[in-house]
């Protein structure tokens, strides 16, 4: 059982406690924000990297943290950004010109190649579909679908409308499905 | 911080009935021990200096010991070490420099004000003559004082025209003034 976020904070914002705070708080979110980083980036290793930067500039925001947002909230909003500046930056770095298409046919690549990568697996199948879908949409679906985040915790992550992110949630589970009866 | 599973699962199932959406077991490997290392391993890439160093209100600039502390009795005993000074706002503006040219400019306006009442013919204005009955005679005995300012000026014309009788005086006034000049004259004068 972990303490809520308040006690983070507090023991967080003590010189005395601030490392134990800052650990629990590793402790409390690792799990979450490293499956929402690897849904996004594929492989572990650039998991790992953006996990990582995440947490080094939680350490360093954290100070100027403003506490009427919710800690988890504010830390999701860190990872996804995190994980597009990645995706951004690896993009520049395979093809000038990328577009989204080539982009995700990459990604289905880096899927592939995971190990026990199994085509036949629902779970890969939807994986599979999920990297065909705009950049957006995927954010959105793996909140709501994995994270279970409610539309107006997702609104802060994303900044977005919680109309949009419905729209753009709707228009994902609808085409997911198509993909997945047609593979 | 979950919403509760049955409003998503019901959402998903209404947009698309009869399809079964996979578990949400992720199907990626994760190397054995690595969350358990994690907080270890991200303890280490941070430095510790950075934050301690910060104050609680999260500035990035420090203070010697004790500085808030001892602010106020510093700041009292250079008050009372500094004998008070009148060279604030108020004695600027009332350097002598500012007092002399207001006080010049203030003659020089009365001045103009004054050439301006007596040489001015615009409705609302005395006659010379009335001016100069003002002058020479008592103030209870002209029903008109209040028309026409007494100053040196006018006492100095006055003087000048107590020689002329009071018969050129009118021949001239008749050779010369127009019904425009009575027509704005106070009933009383006429």
């Amino acid at each position: 059982m972990h303490p809520s976020d308040s006690i983070l904070l507090q023991w967080f914002h003590s010189p005395e406690s601030r490392e134990k705070g800052y650990t629990a708080i590793i402790a409390k979110y690792q799990q979450p924000l490293y499956w929402h980083i690897r849904r996004l980036v594929i492989a572990h290793a650039d998991a790992d990297d953006v996990l990582q930067n995440v947490m080094l500039k939680a350490w360093k925001g954290l100070h100027n943290f403003r506490e009427e947002s919710q800690l988890y909230t504010w830390l999701y909003r860190i990872a996804t950004n995190e994980s597009i500046s990645f995706l951004a930056k690896e993009k520049r770095r395979g093809m000038v010109n990328m577009d989204e298409e080539l982009a995700n046919s990459s990604a289905i690549s880096q899927l592939q190649a995971e190990p026990h990568f199994n085509e036949a697996q629902i779970e890969w199948k939807l994986q599979l579909a999920i990297q065909q879908l705009p950049e957006k949409q995927r954010i959105v679906f793996n909140l709501r679908y994995f994270d279970e985040m409610s539309y107006h915790a997702m609104s802060e992550v994303l900044q977005t409308s919680e109309g949009a992110l419905k729209a753009s949630y709707h228009h994902a589970v609808k085409k997911l499905a198509e993909m997945i009866k047609n593979f | 911080m979950m919403e509760n599973n049955i409003p998503i699962e019901q959402e998903i199932q209404a947009l698309t009935p009869g399809f079964t959406w996979p578990s949400k077991a992720m199907p990626f490997q994760v190397p054995d021990g690595y969350f358990e290392a994690l907080p270890d391993r991200l303890q280490a890439n941070i430095d510790p200096v950075l934050p301690i160093g910060l104050s609680g209100n999260g500035q990035p600039f420090s203070v010697p010991d004790n500085y808030f502390e001892q602010l106020g009795n510093r700041i009292l005993d250079k008050a009372q070490s500094d004998p008070p000074v009148n060279k604030g706002r108020l004695a600027f503006i009332f350097n002598k420099k500012i007092v002399l040219y207001a006080a010049a400019a203030t003659i020089g306006g009365l001045l103009v004000a004054a050439a301006f009442l007596f040489t001015n013919s615009r409705p609302g204005s005395a006659t010379l003559q009335q001016r100069i009955t003002v002058v020479t005679e008592e103030p209870s005995t002209s029903s008109h004082t209040i028309l026409v300012p007494e100053n040196e000026v006018y006492r100095e014309i006055a003087q000048k025209m107590q020689g002329v009788s009071d018969e050129e005086i009118n021949n001239y006034l008749e050779e010369t003034a127009s019904t425009e000049t009575i027509e704005w004259m106070p009933e009383e004068m006429n």
